[in-house]
């Protein structure tokens, strides 16, 4: 019975393998077909295309030849007329021209020393101002120097006049005057509950 | 009783060169080999020597005697003088006489020299004291007068 069995089994595979080895090969030639006829009509398209090509540049080369005919044609023509322009037009170009410059020249020299005047006078009044200002501290400063100087000056005489005084005192003064100025102090200090 | 050595004593100087001397004949009285008289003769003012001697003469305890006197000397109250100089005797003695009239017999005199007083006192006692030096009067004066000055030695410039 298993013989049978796989006898059968076997006669299936080999059955499946046949067809499927048929459709591969039923594939393979239509697929070649389709090559071949996608082949020819690449060449044809190509042989189509550069015809356009050339039809394209040739169309190009007329037209960029008659533009450069005209651009030549024009370009005498200015030629031409700048010859004549330049003679007749240059002269009243160049009059024209330094018309306009001097009137230029004369406006900004006149704005020019306008302005000028104005700063001048804005910078005179400013400098006065702060002149001014500066001459009343300076005085102020000189009033409080003298002040100062003037203090220091009589301390000075002050101390001097004293230490004279004391100096003549002492020189001056004889024993019984000083034994009197003693006794003097003491009474002083008894009057004054000291003693 | 002391009077007669008291009145030597004018200045605190005084008491303490008396005081000095009595300490030492206070331990000579108990010192053998010296004795009291060596002591008089070799440590003691020959005027302080005569009135002590008479005074053993007369029979006193010389012991009561000495402790006695320190006891007065102690007991003197010191006035302070401070003088512009050096006092003369002869000064010294009226300032004393005016003290003791003034002041009391007890009152003696402590002297200092300063002289930056330029004369005059100043004086000081029992916690009290008084500037009469002249140094303060010409000061004093000087700074009342100070404007006024100076305004006369400028006009006198001019």
């Amino acid at each position: 019975m298993t013989e049978v069995y796989i006898l059968f089994g076997a006669s299936v595979a080999v059955m499946f393998l046949a067809i499927v080895t048929l459709f591969v090969v039923v594939n393979y030639h239509k697929t070649l077909q389709k090559q071949r006829a996608l082949e020819e009509e690449v060449k044809l398209l190509r042989s189509q295309g550069s015809e356009e090509a050339r039809k394209i540049i040739f169309n190009a080369h007329t037209q960029a030849t008659e533009v450069i005919k005209g651009a030549e044609l024009k370009a005498q023509e200015l030629l031409r007329a700048s010859d004549i322009f330049s003679k007749e037009y240059k002269q009243s170009f160049q009059a024209s021209i330094q018309n306009e410059t001097n009137k230029m020249l004369v406006n900004m020299s006149q704005t020019v020393s306008s302005q000028v005047d104005a700063e001048v006078k804005q910078i005179h009044g400013s400098f006065e101002k702060t002149m001014n200002s500066l001459l009343a501290q300076a005085e102020a400063n000189i009033e409080e120097y003298k002040k100062v100087m003037l203090q220091r000056v009589n301390s000075a005489i002050f101390s001097i006049v004293q230490s004279v005084v004391k100096k003549s005192l002492k020189e001056s003064l004889s024993r019984e005057q000083h034994e009197k100025i003693i006794i003097k102090a003491l009474e002083e200090a008894k009057k004054q509950n000291v003693l | 009783m002391y009077s007669d050595i008291l009145s030597c004593v004018k200045t605190s100087q005084d008491k303490a060169i008396l005081l000095s001397e009595i300490n030492t004949l206070l331990k000579s009285l108990f010192e053998p080999k010296k004795g009291v008289e060596e002591t008089l003769k070799s440590e003691v003012r020959a005027g302080i020597a005569s009135v002590i001697r008479a005074k053993l003469a007369e029979g006193e305890d010389l012991e009561k005697y000495l402790s006695g006197l320190a006891q007065e000397l102690e007991s003197r109250q010191e006035v302070k003088l401070e003088l512009a100089f050096e006092p003369t005797e002869k000064t010294l003695e009226h300032i004393s006489a005016w003290l003791a009239a003034n002041v009391g017999e007890h009152a003696i005199v402590s002297l200092a020299v300063n002289s930056a007083l330029l004369g005059g006192a100043v004086v000081s006692f029992n916690g009290k004291y008084y500037d009469g030096s002249l140094c303060k009067v010409v000061e004093e004066t000087l700074l009342q007068n100070r404007d006024n000055l100076i305004k006369t030695i400028f006009s006198s410039q001019q």
